[in-house]
């Protein structure tokens, strides 16, 4: 008996100090190698896609599919010459001892945050081609750079591989004039990826993660062609007239922008003239927009007066001491002179050089380049998109790494001093810059409507899960308008009178309510066409009317835009203008309708003379209210991207 | 009678000083790694005594023994490279109160109650009060000199330290036997599983362990001893965020013992050895001067996929002595 309750006792004990001892189950500051970031729910996730990711009728991102990498790579490599790594090298001819070959390892720590090894090669064609090993110590702490991922690309740590990129710049598969071509090969197989993900946010289709900040564009596909499969978008100011050519640029490197290890072998001084040569190969692959006599120059084939006319060249020559590089090493620029003369040495130095300038300097066309920021004035002019991107959308800057850097810096206020002096309200009540997060009422744009049911959409409020629409007023002796589901993203609204209404969104999310968002409806049941009847054919009649729009959009112009609005032999079949030819073109015009962010849209915005060579087309003027015979093909534009754009 | 009673307190003493020199939590459990014990050793394990105990089946409290020393360990992060490794030194103090329950002739239960202390001079995350229980179920077969004595044991531990990521507990579950060379020379082996719990995972900890102790008897001179100990399992190391470290680890943490040294722990699989050379001075009938240097050495199981230069290894070196008085 004694017995039994001694051990009784015992296990009573050990059972005690067993559960006691449980230690918890870790502390918050644990790391687990190999795990992937967490993404924090709420906070921007737009990282690394378009800002115009082509939204599908059923909600999908064009850009971010299946289809689009395929199409890319069905354009650029149709025979899958390069669908593994060693067909790729070997095609670009790594290690063949022919060429100029160099290699530099450093921290790519403003950027993705990874450490990089990039192999770069000069062919003796001029073709060029850098292999980039990308390693990445996954530690499961916050995202960001790690010298210890330097470490990982000096021993080539094949844990810490997470992928392979390969750029070439070649001529495509038809030949002529050589273009930037994106790819990702994987760590164990070496089979083309057409997927990847580069910064621990989910996988995201080729070319995208590349193309966002190497300045390509990111154009629809066309229809299924003959073969059944759609085609990667023909840019028509692309020199090299090849699909696949998305206009992406080889970024400098900006060597004081990386991290350098202390390892003998891999210092920065030890590696400066490996990073020179691979600039100078880059500066090969930027079109010249004017003669040179300088020797780096000689490499360079003339700009085609549409396309991007290679403006980061400066910026390799400056960094080098200007023509004929004659410094060994890189050193950052100067604050350009029209920032210095604007007095925004500090706007350049924390925000544009940190956190805009690398992915914009590659933008841009012939016909307009207000997108590269190269001056202030070009900044200035978009205040109102860096607004809404950098303080609203939290898209910009396009990767993670950049966004947490540039909030986390002093940047983050001397853009809010930017935008406030723009007549933004970029701060809080306490002062604070406005971070993405928040939630922003967005009832859409001021529109004119006939009477009867309309179908109002709140969707593209930022952050937002409740809504709160409300009636603020109405025209004097018009009989009531009605608001139903007023608590949905798309309430309808149903006036019986014409008129101004003016409605209201508040939208929420767990941090609370926005700031209202006003939304003015003017009502004209003698609107015509109504908004719903408008197709296409309404807006391609005003796209081709006269050389209002085909002046330039044409292969007629002496300054190619990337899109033609002229009827074409788009689909190749030797006849132009049939109802294939029209489908493709529908597509095209379609692309330039941002349903993310329809304000947006190019197709809006350009006619309306936003960053479009000072052009604002007749009808098109949006100082006006809707409804204004000024601005009705504005509103004939808009109401047809409000209902979908159906063709 | 008075000779009878004198053996049976050597084996008492020796086991529990046997599962003393295991469950102590000092320097080292504060790492969990190779070196477990920092001293009191096991004594003159020659005299075995009886299995038989006499009188009442319970003896309650019928032995007491406390420790106090001092420890110098070179090693206290278990470091790897040169700007890893710290030192210092500690004040360790262990009282234990043992009963026994004899259960018939050849098995009693022997009940443990222990409870720790250290401080460390530098790093005071460190220091630590534990407290703890084991039981060890003992059987020997018959009364005669070179009867062994088999038993199996459990004992279980709250720990807790400045460094609250280590604040938790452990378990033991083991077997062991002890017995007689001759009439100088006794051993002493076990087998364990140990799991060990905390606040960070780092230190949740499991691991196996085999050990082997060696005591000669110098007679009234004192008693020289040999122990050495495998493990095989977790082990935790404090270092640098390097690549190779972090490569080793299965997680880490930073370590909240060591402030302003930017030192994370990390746990890892390793093979550790640990060998201890002691001396222990009987000073009169129930107390004794220990002095003993214990090292050990962990290696990573696992190696980086890439080359490292140098050493995986660590080394650690504990010299300590001890004043053994028993009640």
């Amino acid at each position: 008996m004694t017995f039994t309750r001694l051990f009784a006792s015992l296990a009573a004990a050990a059972a005690a100090l067993l559960l006691a001892s449980c230690g918890g189950g870790g502390s918050s500051g644990d790391i687990h190698p190999g795990t992937d970031t967490a993404l924090v729910a709420g906070e921007p996730n737009a990282f690394l896609l378009f800002p115009n990711p082509q939204v599908q009728p059923d909600g999908s991102l064009q850009t971010d599919s299946l289809a689009y990498a395929q199409a890319y790579f069905a354009a650029i490599d149709p025979n899958n010459t390069k669908d593994t790594l060693a067909k790729w090298k070997a095609a670009n001819g790594f290690d063949t001892g022919t060429g100029t070959q160099v290699t530099a390892v450093f921290g790519d720590s403003r950027d993705l945050g990874f450490g990089r090894r990039i192999t770069a090669r000069q062919n003796p064609d001029g073709t060029l081609a850098f292999f980039v090993e990308n390693y990445l110590v996954k530690t499961g702490a916050a995202y960001g750079f790690s010298p210890i991922n330097l470490e990982a690309a000096i021993v080539r740590d094949p844990k810490s591989l997470v992928y392979l990129a390969g750029i070439e710049f070649s001529p495509g598969p038809a030949g002529g004039s050589s273009f930037a071509k994106f790819f990702n090969f994987n760590v164990v197989t070496g089979a083309r990826e057409i997927m990847v993900d580069v910064d621990g946010r989910g996988d995201k289709a080729m070319p995208g993660p590349c193309l966002t900040c190497h300045g390509g564009r990111a154009d629809a596909l066309t229809p299924p062609d003959a073969s059944g499969k759609p085609r990667f978008n023909l840019l028509h100011n692309a020199v090299s007239r090849a699909r696949g050519d998305t206009q992406g640029q080889l970024p400098p490197f900006e060597v004081d922008g990386f991290q350098f290890s202390t390892t003998p072998g891999y210092t920065r001084a030890e590696q400066e003239a490996s990073l020179k040569t691979m600039n100078r190969m880059i500066l090969c692959s930027y079109p010249l927009p004017a003669p040179s006599t300088f020797p780096e120059d000689a490499c360079r084939r003339p700009a085609g007066a549409g396309e991007w006319q290679g403006t980061a060249a400066a910026l390799v020559k400056a960094s080098y001491g200007g023509d004929g590089l004659p410094n060994p090493a890189y050193a950052d620029v100067d604050v350009p002179a029209s920032w210095r003369a604007a007095g925004q040495t500090p706007l350049y130095t924390t925000v544009i050089a940190p956190a805009c300038r690398m992915c914009h300097i590659m933008r841009g066309t012939g016909m307009q380049s207000d997108i590269d920021l190269a001056t202030y004035e070009k900044f200035q002019s978009y205040a109102d998109r860096t607004y809404a991107t950098v303080v609203n959308r939290g898209n910009m800057p396009l990767a993670k790494l950049v966004y947490d850097l540039f909030h986390a810096s002093s940047g983050e206020e001397t853009l809010a001093n930017f935008l406030g002096s723009q007549g933004f309200a970029a701060r809080d009540a306490g002062g604070k810059p406005l971070r993405p997060g928040r939630p922003i009422a967005d009832p859409g744009p001021d529109r004119v409507l006939r009477q009867g049911v309309t179908r109002l959409s709140g969707t593209g409020s930022l952050f937002a899960n409740t809504y709160a629409w409300s009636i603020v007023s109405a025209p004097n002796g018009a009989l009531p308008a009605t608001l139903t589901d007023a608590n949905t993203a798309q309430p309808t609204f149903n006036a019986a009178s014409d008129g101004t209404y003016l409605l209201s969104l508040v939208a929420g999310n767990d941090l609370g309510p926005s700031a209202p968002k006003l939304l003015t409806l003017v009502v004209n049941n003698a609107l015509t066409p109504a908004p719903n009847a408008i197709r296409f054919s309404d807006i391609k009649a005003i796209l081709q009317d006269g050389n209002k729009c085909q002046g330039c959009h044409s292969p007629a112009s002496p300054l190619p835009a990337p899109i033609y609005f002229t009827n074409e032999d788009r689909d190749g079949d030797g006849a132009a203008g049939s109802a294939t030819d029209d489908a493709w073109y529908y597509a095209e015009v379609r692309s330039r309708i941002n349903f993310a962010e329809i304000a947006a849209s190019p197709l809006l915005r350009k006619p309306a003379g936003f960053h479009h060579r000072g052009f604002r087309g007749e009808g098109f003027d949006t100082s006006m209210a809707p409804g204004q015979p000024g601005r009705a093909k504005y509103d004939l534009f808009l109401n047809w991207v409000l209902n979908g754009a159906p063709q | 009678m008075h000779q009878r009673l004198q053996a049976r307190w050597r084996l008492v003493g020796f086991i529990v000083a046997a599962l003393l020199n295991l469950a102590t939590p000092t320097a080292s459990t504060a790492q969990d790694t190779a070196t477990g014990t920092v001293v009191v050793p096991g004594p003159d394990p020659t005299g075995m005594g009886p299995a038989t105990l006499r009188g009442s089946p319970w003896s309650i409290a019928d032995r007491v023994q406390v420790d106090l020393g001092y420890t110098y360990d070179d090693n206290v992060t278990r470091g790897r490279a040169a700007d890893e490794i710290l030192a210092d030194q500690l004040l360790g103090l262990n009282v234990s109160v043992g009963g026994t329950l004899r259960i018939n002739d050849n098995t009693q239960v022997v009940v443990t109650g222990m409870l720790n202390g250290e401080k460390f001079k530098s790093y005071n995350g460190l220091s630590n009060l534990s407290g703890g229980l084991q039981a060890e179920l003992q059987y020997r077969q018959s009364a005669a000199f070179d009867a062994v004595t088999f038993g199996v044991f459990a004992r279980g531990w709250l720990d807790n330290y400045v460094s609250q990521l280590r604040d938790g507990g452990h378990i033991a579950l083991g077997v062991n036997a002890q017995g007689a060379l001759t009439d100088r020379i006794g051993v002493y082996g076990e087998l364990a599983w140990n799991r060990r719990y905390a606040q960070s995972d780092v230190w949740d900890l499991n691991y196996y362990s085999a050990r082997l102790n060696l005591d000669y008897s110098l007679g009234h001179t004192g008693t020289v001893y040999l122990s050495g100990e495998y493990r095989r399992g977790n082990a935790v190391s404090d270092g640098r965020p390097t690549l190779v470290n972090v490569s080793l680890a299965q997680v880490f943490v930073l370590d909240d013992a060591f402030p302003g040294k930017q030192l994370y722990a990390y746990r890892y699989d390793a093979r550790t050895w640990v060998g201890t050379v002691g001396y222990n001075l009987p000073l009169g009938q129930r107390a004794s001067i220990d002095i003993s240097w214990r090292r050990a050495q962990g290696t990573p199981i696992d190696r980086p996929d890439f080359d490292v230069q140098g050493s995986l290894r660590y080394v650690d070196n504990q010299y300590s002595v001890y004043l053994l008085k028993a009640f």
